[in-house]
């Protein structure tokens, strides 16, 4: 892959890590805070758990020693954070990821909601059975909105590969829809976990 | 690619799920789906997935800053002293331990000297500001606090200060 010319985040990036300044810092903090609470969340559901790695995220940029300015700094920037949601997620004591957020318990829960989110669990434990690189690059092309070269580049991967990645990943979830929905019976919506 | 080809690898970017594409192409796949029921029955399930997957984003609590600062604060005061550590770890090293200890051997030397001459008798360590600053060195608890320094080299130089003393005290 040829060398592509820092983003204005990259070379931030690069002042920051030569410099020390705290307000460098900052500033690519602020920008990218929710987007990485977010990709977080996609991987554990559990709030507490999500702002956890999304700091350790940050932590990880803080103490990076050494950062060479190309191409995008949100590629970079995915690479880590996909580093450290999956290594949680191959901790063994990861097996609860699939409760909802808190936000959504304790609220009165129409029939239909209930369906929809047993549809939407489903799917969660659809994209969490996923191969990593299909799910990583899923997660980022439809939650995150990243081309295809940023998801090429947070993963190590080609453009092609990439397409591929998320097509195999939206084929195994759209079995899993449509398993979903020929098998539900919603007279009885089950039980949702909060 | 001809019009006839079914959307593959397409059809994420198609229903909105990867990056947009060029809007001929768009174009197209939608003349295609006029005539290929399959990729149309692909399309609706696809966007039907879509809906299902739209989870609001979760977004960081009000608290998410000062814990990620203080962790911040945290790592930069442990840097600090780990700075401060290796400061004293060049400061310790043989050659200019060598160096620091040149004017105290001196001083040594010097109150040696003027000394009656009793070789024998062991020094009392309060007797004199450079013996006290030689105690200061405690060179075993410093061997522990700066565990990766090399103690043998280290060992050498409190050697040869022994061994000055000495010649120096035989000689005198
Ligand atoms: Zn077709």
């Amino acid at each position: 892959m040829v060398a592509e010319a820092a983003d204005d985040d990259a070379r931030l990036m690069a002042r920051f890590v030569a410099t020390r300044e705290r307000s460098v810092f900052e500033g690519l903090f602020r920008r990218h805070r929710d987007r990485m609470v977010a990709y977080a969340g996609r991987y554990v559901r559990e709030r507490a758990k999500a702002e956890e790695l999304a700091q350790e995220i940050f932590v990880k940029v803080y103490t990076t020693k050494s950062y060479e300015a190309q191409g995008s700094f949100t590629s970079w920037l995915y690479r880590v954070a996909t580093n450290v949601c999956l290594n949680e997620l191959r901790r063994p004591e990861h097996r609860q990821r699939f409760t909802a957020y808190e936000e959504q318990a304790g609220h009165t829960t129409p029939e239909s909601v209930l369906i929809e989110r047993e549809l939407s669990e489903r799917l969660d434990r659809a994209l969490a059975q996923l191969p990593d690189k299909q799910r990583a690059a899923f997660i980022m092309a439809r939650m995150d909105g990243l081309r295809h070269d940023e998801i090429a580049a947070a993963l190590s991967t080609t453009v092609p590969a990439v397409k591929s990645l998320i097509h195999r990943a939206l084929v195994s979830l759209r079995d899993a829809a449509t398993q979903a929905s020929a098998t539900e019976d919603p007279k009885a919506p089950k039980e949702v976990s909060t | 690619m001809s019009g006839e080809e079914h959307l593959g690898e397409d059809l994420a970017a198609y229903v909105g799920l990867a990056e947009p594409l060029a809007p001929e192409r768009f174009d197209r796949h939608t003349r295609h789906l006029e005539t290929c029921a399959e990729c149309r029955l692909a399309v609706r399930e696809t966007q039907e997935l879509s809906l299902a997957l739209d989870a609001t984003p979760l977004a960081p609590s009000a608290d998410f800053d000062r814990k990620l600062f203080e962790r911040l604060d945290a790592i930069d005061a442990s840097a600090r002293i780990e700075s401060r550590r290796e400061w004293w770890q060049s400061l310790l090293r043989p050659s200019r331990i060598a160096l620091a200890l040149g004017p105290v051997a001196a001083g040594l030397l010097w109150f040696l000297a003027s000394r009656p001459r009793a070789t024998d008798e062991p020094l009392p360590a309060d007797s004199s500001s450079a013996l006290a600053a030689l105690d200061d060195l405690e060179l075993g608890a410093n061997l522990e606090l700066y565990g990766d320094l090399d103690a043998a080299e280290y060992l050498d130089v409190a050697e040869d200060l022994d061994l000055l003393l000495a010649e120096e005290g035989e000689a005198g």
